[in-house]
């Protein structure tokens, strides 16, 4: 499902973000991505949800090639996965059922899909109460669970989630994860970012170890 | 339906900043309204006054004799004329009647002018050639030039006279009204292009965020751009739709004015709002620019994608 052999990634002034990244990560697993601030975990992620490009090394992710990949393709393989980030991201302004509804809305999905489907997804995390809300009124775990809603109503092959318990408390945290845990059982291959290794080491899920750009451990 | 929303909450989210574009916008395009109609009304005015050029040759005398005395040659010297394209009508006009037009002419200043029946005429008989086309562009002055010239060369004719400097002048501010029009336009729309653009500018600006997240879910750069491009585009459409009004609010005021004070020359029916083609012309242009403001500023607007070279192991 993602691919990554020899893969490099340097930024202007001799910055290397990546060295010699080779890792694979098949169909259906749950992978925990593990390293100190700028070990560069935020980048592989932009590589795999296509925001950067290799500076050399072969990428591939959901049967894309991304060091062929045209820039009209891109949205195309954003379609297929999902991506969760630390601080939610979701539109403020916009109602919960508005923000989950998106992939659907820029999928072209009818309505009453997308209606039936966004009620199912925030079921799911238990948010179904609170279609109408508005981000700015609910907890942080609340909007993480939404921005985990918009990552998986359109049932991408990949979720992948940069730090997505970095802003809750413990407790919150557990709930998110066991959110995701139950993502992976339905076929979903998760890959997670996260500093927090109690969570991980209690999950007996495979970590790969970032240090400097470079993989020690777990690819 | 969705991009009509989508202008909407631009609007309600920085009315003060949509209102100061379309403010400028609407001054932008009643110029050009206001130049168009100008430009259309003296055209008119102009043509009118064009209508009346006409070419006159003056005929030799033949051994002290009229042309008019050797019938034959007259005819064939109309004839050739009227050969000539762009020529409507030759009339003849005789020594004669060209001495009665001018005892008529002048009579009020020299009245015995009117009574001496034996005042012999000392103007020559002449053919006054009228034209078609009429006199309304450089083109149509060049050929009244090269067609007297040709005329003059005719055996028969003496001298031809076709109002030489007034119809130079004549042609002149043509020429300069409708470059310096052109100029002008030019100008405003590059004007109104960074002012839709900077509008778009700032509405990207503040909808960033959406942007990210819409690439983020994997919308397509023509989604993505498609709400700014409408938004250009209607902006433009209801700024030209409003210039409209102000100019045909204006051209009333004008033609108002027009016949109040100036109705001994006649000129109130040469005052006319733009018609309904050339107001479909502005709207059109006033859309277009809208569009292409908006276009110059959002076709960079989904960039995210940094696609450069990859070298392979």
């Amino acid at each position: 499902m993602i691919q990554f052999s020899h893969v490099y990634k340097t930024y202007p002034g001799d910055i290397h973000a990546l060295r010699d990244v080779s890792l694979t990560i098949d169909k259906g697993e749950f992978v925990f991505l593990t390293g100190p601030s700028g070990a560069g975990k935020s980048t592989l992620f932009k590589l795999i949800s296509a925001y950067e490009q290799a500076t050399s090394g072969r990428a591939q992710v959901a049967g894309f090639d991304l060091n062929h990949i045209k820039a009209a393709q891109v949205p195309y393989l954003r379609r297929r996965i999902g991506v969760v980030y630390q601080d939610f991201r979701l539109l403020k302004k916009r109602s919960v059922f508005d923000n989950v509804a998106l992939p659907l809305v820029v999928r072209g999905e009818r309505p009453s899909y997308i209606e039936r489907r966004v009620q199912d997804v925030l079921d799911q995390v238990s948010l179904g109460f609170k279609l109408k809300a508005l981000p700015e009124q609910m907890s942080g775990g609340e909007q993480q669970r939404v921005a985990i809603a918009r990552a998986l109503v359109h049932q991408p092959e990949v979720l992948i989630a940069d730090e997505p318990t970095g802003n809750l408390d413990p407790v919150l945290s557990r709930e998110i994860l066991s959110l995701l845990d139950g993502v992976n059982a339905q076929g979903t291959t998760v890959f997670v970012a996260t500093h927090d290794h109690d969570m991980v080491k209690k999950s007996g899920r495979r970590v790969v170890d970032l240090d400097r750009g470079a993989v020690v451990g777990g690819a | 339906m969705k991009y009509w929303q989508e202008f909407l909450r631009t609007w309600a989210q920085q009315p003060a900043m949509q209102i100061a574009t379309l403010s400028v916008l609407v001054g932008t395009f009643t110029v050009i309204a206001v130049f168009l109609g100008l430009q259309q009304n003296l055209n008119s005015l102009l043509t009118r006054w064009g209508e009346s050029v006409q070419i006159t040759a003056y005929l030799e005398e033949v051994q002290g004799a009229d042309l008019e005395a050797t019938g034959l040659q007259l005819e064939e010297l109309i004839g050739v004329i009227q050969e000539e394209k762009g020529v409507e009508r030759v009339d003849y006009v005789s020594k004669e009647v060209a001495v009665q037009r001018f005892q008529e002419q002048m009579g009020t200043y020299a009245p015995s002018l009117f009574t001496d029946s034996d005042l012999e005429s000392p103007l020559p008989a002449s053919l006054e050639i009228l034209l078609s086309p009429r006199l309304a562009s450089r083109e149509h002055f060049d050929y009244l030039v090269s067609l007297a010239e040709r005329i003059a060369q005719l055996a028969g004719v003496e001298e031809v006279s076709y109002g030489q400097g007034w119809v130079e002048n004549y042609a002149s501010v043509l020429d300069f009204f409708k470059s310096s029009t052109a100029a002008l336009v030019v100008l405003l729309l590059a004007g109104s292009l960074l002012v839709v653009g900077n509008s778009i500018r700032t509405s990207i600006d503040q909808r960033r965020e959406e942007i990210e997240i819409l690439e983020l879910v994997g919308a397509t750069p023509a989604m993505i751009r498609g709400p700014y491009l409408f938004e250009g585009a209607m902006m433009g459409l209801l700024a030209g739709w409003i210039a409209l009004g102000i100019c045909a609010l204006l051209a009333q005021w004008q033609i108002h004015l027009v016949s109040q004070h100036l109705g001994m020359l006649g000129l109130g029916g040469s005052i006319q709002h733009l018609g309904f083609v050339q107001s479909l012309g502005l709207l059109a242009l006033a859309m277009s620019f809208g569009l292409l403001g908006s276009y110059f500023c959002v076709r960079r607007i989904s960039s995210s994608w940094n696609h450069s070279p990859v070298r392979e192991f």
